[in-house]
């Protein structure tokens, strides 16, 4: 099999499994003595998308060189004006985890809640990632 | 033209990325693991940094102390985000929390 | 002589690992401290391509089988990543104590 043929299959099974990546996790105090406990997530994902850097893939892989000099001016404004400590790629909404203390609220009729466990993790595919915050928790019943 | 356009995709494209780096939840402690349902304080607090320079988290220690004051007999409920907006060469870190007050017995 | 020197301890550093913190996060400290537990869970992957991080969860539910009527409290979570090279093994390292329901 041609070795082009066998990057595109290799990229092709990576682009379909996804990626997974783990940033932050915390797990809190868990009670197992008050009852039984039921299990329940709050999960909330927004689009992340590195424009620099799928500007600079661009660029590499542009057939011609004003294309690539052009999309290389591209990644550089993307870069500065995008400045500032990342975690997992860049979304276009700050509010996406907002609601999750409303929707933990609601996930416990009893109002017994213990053993909350907060992930922030990600899934990316090529340049675009779903960026993941999850939070697990026990009704006690 | 198609120089026009790709600068125009890449205006639009800049500065209004953010990144979310931590959200906790987390239940007060009680000897009965009951939160008590209650209005949700929200607190915001920010710091613009340029460039990277930056010599104090002093805005996290300002978001603290106004949860403490909006909640005196302490919380049934918390959450603390802390997240990035990204800008052009500068970026603002901000925390937000977000806490069920515990009312007076 | 010397080639297979070097390239054998640089072989032999690979296999030791280089280990970087990723997180760590606490909850409050109890006064009742005397019986801990310890749990990890791990995944290990190759490149650093990982499909799944349901590790996480495992360490959540080792824990609770070591305390299965008490509460867990004082739990303490150190999330690492250790590199042997190519390979990577991304860890979940849990300890807490159990206490007994008053």
């Amino acid at each position: 099999m041609p070795i082009k043929l066998q990057s595109i299959l290799g990229l092709s099974f990576l682009l379909i499994g996804g990626c997974s990546q783990l940033h932050h996790v915390h797990i809190g105090n868990i009670d197992q003595s008050q009852g039984k406990l039921t299990p329940f997530t709050v999960e909330v994902n927004e689009l992340g998308f590195d424009a620099a850097k799928t500007a600079e893939i661009g660029a590499e892989v542009a057939k011609s060189a004003s294309t690539s000099d052009d999309l290389e001016f591209i990644a550089l404004i993307l870069a500065v004006s995008n400045f500032g400590p990342k975690t997992g790629n860049p979304v276009y909404n700050d509010a996406y985890a907002e609601k999750m203390v409303y929707e933990v609220i609601k996930s416990c009729p009893s109002k017994k809640i213990t053993g909350l466990t907060s992930v922030r993790e990600a899934t990316s595919v090529g340049p675009i990632s779903g960026e993941v915050v999850r939070i697990n928790g026990y009704c006690i019943n | 033209m198609q120089k026009i356009f790709l600068l125009f995709i890449a205006i639009m494209l800049s500065g209004c990325t953010s990144s979310i780096h931590m959200s906790q939840i987390d239940i007060g402690t009680s000897s009965h693991n009951k939160f008590e349902p209650g209005k949700v304080i929200e607190i915001e607090r920010s710091q613009k940094i340029i460039l990277g320079f930056v010599y104090d988290t002093n805005y996290v220690d300002q978001a603290y102390k106004k949860l403490l004051l909006q909640c005196p007999n302490g919380t049934s409920m918390i959450n603390v985000e802390y997240l990035t907006n990204h800008g052009f060469l500068s970026w603002t870190d901000k925390i937000r929390i977000k806490a069920i007050c515990k009312q007076n017995n | 002589m010397l080639k297979n020197a070097i390239l054998l301890s640089l072989f032999a550093l690979s296999l030791s690992g280089c280990v970087g913190l990723n997180t760590v996060s606490m909850t409050q400290v109890p006064a009742e401290r005397d019986n801990q537990i310890t749990t990890s869970s791990s995944s290990w992957n190759f490149i650093g391509i990982n499909f799944s991080n349901a590790f996480v969860d495992e360490a959540i539910d080792k824990l609770k089988s070591q305390c299965p009527a008490g509460k867990i409290e004082g739990v303490y979570t150190k999330h690492q990543t250790t590199g042997y090279l190519l390979v990577f093994k991304r860890e979940v390292i849990v300890s807490a104590y159990c206490n007994e329901a008053l």
